[in-house]
């Protein structure tokens, strides 16, 4: 049903979770099953009303703690390994309709605090190696429920693209005793012609290695590897720095566009990660209002992305966009 | 601030599996952090936590039974 099967060729574990072929695939509104459950109703996965945001655990997990026994054997080359971690639903409100993007800076505020306390309590558990907070936004992404929500894994490995910045963050930082990001951010301020949006806390930037056209990275000034470790003043300016991109986004092609959001945090596997900056990433896959960019053969087939964009020019155009500056979000 | 590695659904201070050290900043009366989080069991085992806000404008629901409150002091 579920397990881990190592790649000998990549060195990376895979997923599989036949189970989620059966998962609630685009409900009608009535049947959402993140809406709390309505007296009478049927029985969702909210059973009350009264909350700020609620987080489940995923009735169709990836990931779970006492997992099954693999269906399969494996063989010293090829192990397979019971599917352990958490996935866990993190829903932003009680009201179905909207996204994220419509939520007040409050909210949003909130959110960040809860992301921090899922990363508090599932990076403690022993078998938790990362916690990877994201959401999915739009059919085009592969989103199979509209109410806002996001999901939160805990893995109890380092996923390949995780462990790629890891260890080069751990390199840099012995090469040269700084932190990767915090050189980035100071390089990128320097020239300018990437950055989107700046608070005092935090700067957005299309980054000068974009992959997809209108990618961000949300990058906090201060060298910190995970959300808990954020002030105050420091979650309310991601807030305020997230909220702006995302009305950027909407602005981009006058309509709600859908992106992955990946936060990324340092390890909890104990390993050697000072070096390590904790950071949010955006991918749309609008490439225009009306075209997609696919990952296609050189990216899907040989892990080399191609960019039909240069990110000076789709920085100035997000920059354009209102809100020209996150002081301007006011709510 | 508690740090129970044997509650799975208590926060601690991570991680857990090694030495690094990174206590959370202190909720502030008022702020993001201020909340409570009311864990339950399901049916099938799988807990949900509601997250509620002193000052959240959300309907106000008796708590069921066999309920657990966690308050920021506990964080």
């Amino acid at each position: 049903m579920s397990e881990r099967r190592w790649n000998p060729i990549l060195g990376e574990w895979v997923i599989t979770a036949t189970h989620r072929q059966d998962r609630t695939f685009l409900p009608p509104r009535d049947f959402c099953p993140l809406c709390p459950t309505k007296p009478g109703g049927a029985p969702t996965e909210i059973a009350r009303a009264g909350f700020d945001i609620a987080v489940f655990e995923n009735r169709f997990p990836s990931l779970r703690r006492d997992p099954p026994a693999p269906a399969v054997a494996g063989t010293e080359l090829m192990p397979v390994a019971p599917a352990d971690g958490a996935c866990e639903v993190v829903v932003y409100t009680p009201v179905h309709d909207g996204t994220l993007t419509d939520q007040p800076l409050e909210r949003v505020e909130r959110l960040i605090a809860v992301w921090a306390h899922r990363t508090l309590v599932l990076g403690a558990r022993p078998e938790v190696a990362a916690v990877f907070c994201f959401e999915n936004k739009g059919e085009v992404i592969g989103v199979t429920l509209h109410h806002p929500h996001g999901q939160i894994y805990g893995y109890s490995w380092l996923p390949s693209v995780l462990e790629r910045e890891a260890d080069t963050a751990r390199a840099h930082n012995h090469r040269t005793g700084g932190c990767v990001w915090c050189d980035l951010l100071g390089e990128e301020i320097a020239d300018g012609r990437r950055i989107v949006a700046t608070t005092e806390d935090w700067v957005a930037v299309v980054p000068f290695f974009a992959r997809w056209p209108y990618e961000v990275h949300l990058i906090p000034r201060r060298h910190v590897g995970w959300l808990h470790e954020l002030t105050d003043a420091e979650i309310a300016g991601m807030a305020r720095i997230l909220r702006t991109q995302l009305l950027k986004y909407d602005a981009l092609f006058d309509g709600s566009l859908p992106y992955i959001m990946a936060v990324h945090q340092r390890p909890t596997d104990g390993g050697d990660h000072d070096g390590y900056h904790l950071h949010v990433e955006f991918y749309p896959p609008n490439r225009t209002a009306t075209k997609l960019k696919f990952l296609a053969g050189s990216e899907t087939g040989a892990g080399a992305f191609i960019n039909d964009t240069y990110a000076e020019e789709t920085a100035a155009r997000l920059r354009e966009l209102a809100p020209h500056d996150p002081s301007d979000v006011i709510s | 601030m508690a740090h129970r590695k044997d509650d799975r659904d208590q926060p601690a201070t991570p991680p857990a599996r090694g030495g690094e050290t990174a206590a959370p900043a202190a909720p502030t009366p008022g702020g993001p952090r201020d909340f409570t989080a009311e864990v339950e069991r399901r049916a099938d085992g799988r807990y949900i936590l509601y997250y509620a806000w002193p000052t959240a404008d959300a309907v106000s629901v008796p708590a069921p039974r066999r309920t657990r409150r966690t308050r920021p002091a506990d964080r």
